[in-house]
C-alpha cells in the first residue's frame, strides 16, 4: 500500500528487532518511514527530513526528554510523539506529557493495537491540519475584510471632494464670459474628475458589503467595524 | 449653526433644507440648487435641521441631507423629520453605496438616493423630482 499523503513516520528505536519490527509495520500500512537508531541520530534526521510522528523507545537516561522538546520547537503542534515503554510509572508518565510526548505504546508491542494507534495519531494530526487551515482561512477573511474596509474609506474620502470639485467646475461652465480655451480647461477637469469618480466606484463595488457598513459612533468618529473616519 | 436661507423668484419655488456637515459640498450644493431657483436652508449637522423643521410648521418640500454624520445621522433626521412632517420629500446623499449605510428608509417612495459625487444635473433632478411628487400626492 502506497499512498503518498499519509505522515512520514520517524522510528528512532534503539533496539534492532524492535526498530525493525515496527518499521516493517509502519511501511506495510503505507506510511513513508525513515529508521535511526539512537536519540542522536534522531535529532540529526527530524531538521531535514521531518516526520509529522515520531516513534521513539523509553529510555530515560537518554535524551528522550530533549529529544521531543526539540521537535516541538521545530514542528509545534504538527508533529505526534509515541514513545514505545514497558512502564506505566505515574512521574515518568507526567513528565514525558510535560515535555510534549503525546502516546505511550507498550512493549511488548500487540500489532492490532499498535496500528490501531497509529490510526488515532494520524486521525489527530488531520484535525490539527484542518484546524490550522480554518485559521488560515479565517486570517485571509480577515485580511479581505481589512480590505473592503479601505474601500470604503476611500471611497467616502474622495467622493465628498470629488463632489465639490463637480460642482465648482460647472459653476465655473456657466460664466457667460468664459472664453473658448478656458471651457475646455474646465471640460477636461471634469472628465478627469469623471475618471476617478469611476476608478472610486470600481474599487466600491469590489468591497464586500458584508464586511464594510459605515456606522459612525455619537461624537462622529468611527466604530472599529465601520470605516467612516467622519461624517460624509 | 446660524442656518442661510436664499430666497429666488422661481415659480413654483421648491423649498429645500439641506444638512451636510461637509462645508465644501454643502456650500457648492446650495450654489448650485440656489442659481436654478430652488429656495435653500443650509444646516451643517442635523440637530439644528431638526429644530428649524420643528418650528417651520411644513415649509419645506423636500429635506436634502448627509447620511452619514457626527451625532445625529441624516438617516435618524429623516425619520424624525418625517414625524413633523410627514409629507416631507427626502433625498438621502452618501459618499458610501446605499447599501452600505443601511438606510432603513430604502425603498420608500417619498425617500431618494443620490450618490456622491453627483453632478448638478443630478442633484437638481433627483431634488425636483422628490419635490414634484410631494406635490402630487398633496394634490
Amino acid at each position: 500500500m502506497k499512498n503518498l499523503r499519509r505522515p512520514t513516520i520517524l522510528v528512532a528505536v534503539d533496539d534492532h528487532s524492535d526498530r525493525s519490527t515496527i518499521s516493517s509495520m509502519t511501511v506495510e500500512m503505507g506510511y513513508p518511514t525513515v529508521s535511526v537508531a539512537t536519540g542522536f541520530s534522531s535529532w540529526q534526521t527530524f531538521p531535514s527530513s521531518p516526520a509529522q510522528i515520531v516513534i521513539t523507545d523509553w529510555m530515560p537516561q537518554t535524551d528522550r526528554f530533549e529529544l521531543s522538546t526539540r521537535i516541538r520547537e521545530i514542528s509545534g503542534d504538527q508533529c505526534l510523539i509515541m514513545v514505545l515503554s514497558p512502564r506505566d510509572g505515574a512521574s515518568d508518565l507526567q513528565r514525558a506529557l510535560a515535555t510534549g510526548i503525546d502516546d505511550f505504546v507498550a512493549k511488548p508491542l500487540v500489532p492490532e493495537q499498535f496500528r490501531a494507534r497509529l490510526l488515532v495519531a494520524e486521525r489527530t494530526l488531520a484535525v490539527g491540519q484542518s484546524r490550522r487551515a480554518a485559521e488560515l482561512e479565517n486570517s485571509r477573511i480577515r485580511w479581505l475584510a481589512g480590505i473592503g474596509q479601505t474601500a470604503l474609506t476611500f471611497q467616502h474620502d474622495i467622493n465628498n471632494p470629488l463632489t465639490a470639485l463637480y460642482g465648482h467646475l460647472e459653476m465655473l461652465q456657466q460664466n457667460a464670459t468664459l472664453d473658448a480655451e478656458a471651457a475646455d480647461d474646465i471640460s477636461s477637469a471634469i472628465a478627469q474628475a469623471r475618471r476617478i469618480a469611476a476608478i472610486v466606484s470600481e474599487l466600491a463595488a469590489a468591497e464586500s458589503p458584508t464586511t464594510t457598513r459605515a456606522v459612525t459612533d455619537p461624537s462622529g468618529r468611527v466604530s472599529p467595524e465601520s470605516a467612516a473616519p467622519k461624517g460624509l | 449653526m446660524i442656518p442661510t436661507m436664499i430666497s429666488h423668484s422661481a415659480i413654483p419655488t421648491i423649498r429645500v433644507l439641506l444638512v451636510d456637515d461637509e462645508n465644501s459640498v454643502r456650500r457648492i450644493a446650495a450654489r448650485i440648487l440656489s442659481s436654478r431657483g430652488f429656495d435653500v436652508c443650509e444646516c451643517s449637522c442635523a440637530e439644528a435641521a431638526l429644530s428649524i423643521a420643528e418650528a417651520s410648521q411644513h415649509e419645506f418640500d423636500v429635506l436634502v441631507t448627509d447620511a452619514v454624520m457626527p451625532g445625529m445621522s441624516g438617516v435618524e433626521l429623516a425619520s424624525r423629520i418625517t414625524i413633523v412632517d410627514p409629507a416631507i420629500a427626502v433625498v438621502l446623499m452618501s459618499g458610501y453605496g446605499e447599501d452600505d449605510i443601511g438606510n432603513p428608509l430604502a425603498g420608500c417612495p417619498s425617500h431618494h438616493f443620490l450618490q456622491k459625487p453627483f453632478q448638478a444635473d443630478e442633484l437638481v433632478a433627483v431634488i425636483s423630482r422628490a419635490a414634484n411628487l410631494r406635490r402630487a400626492a398633496a394634490a
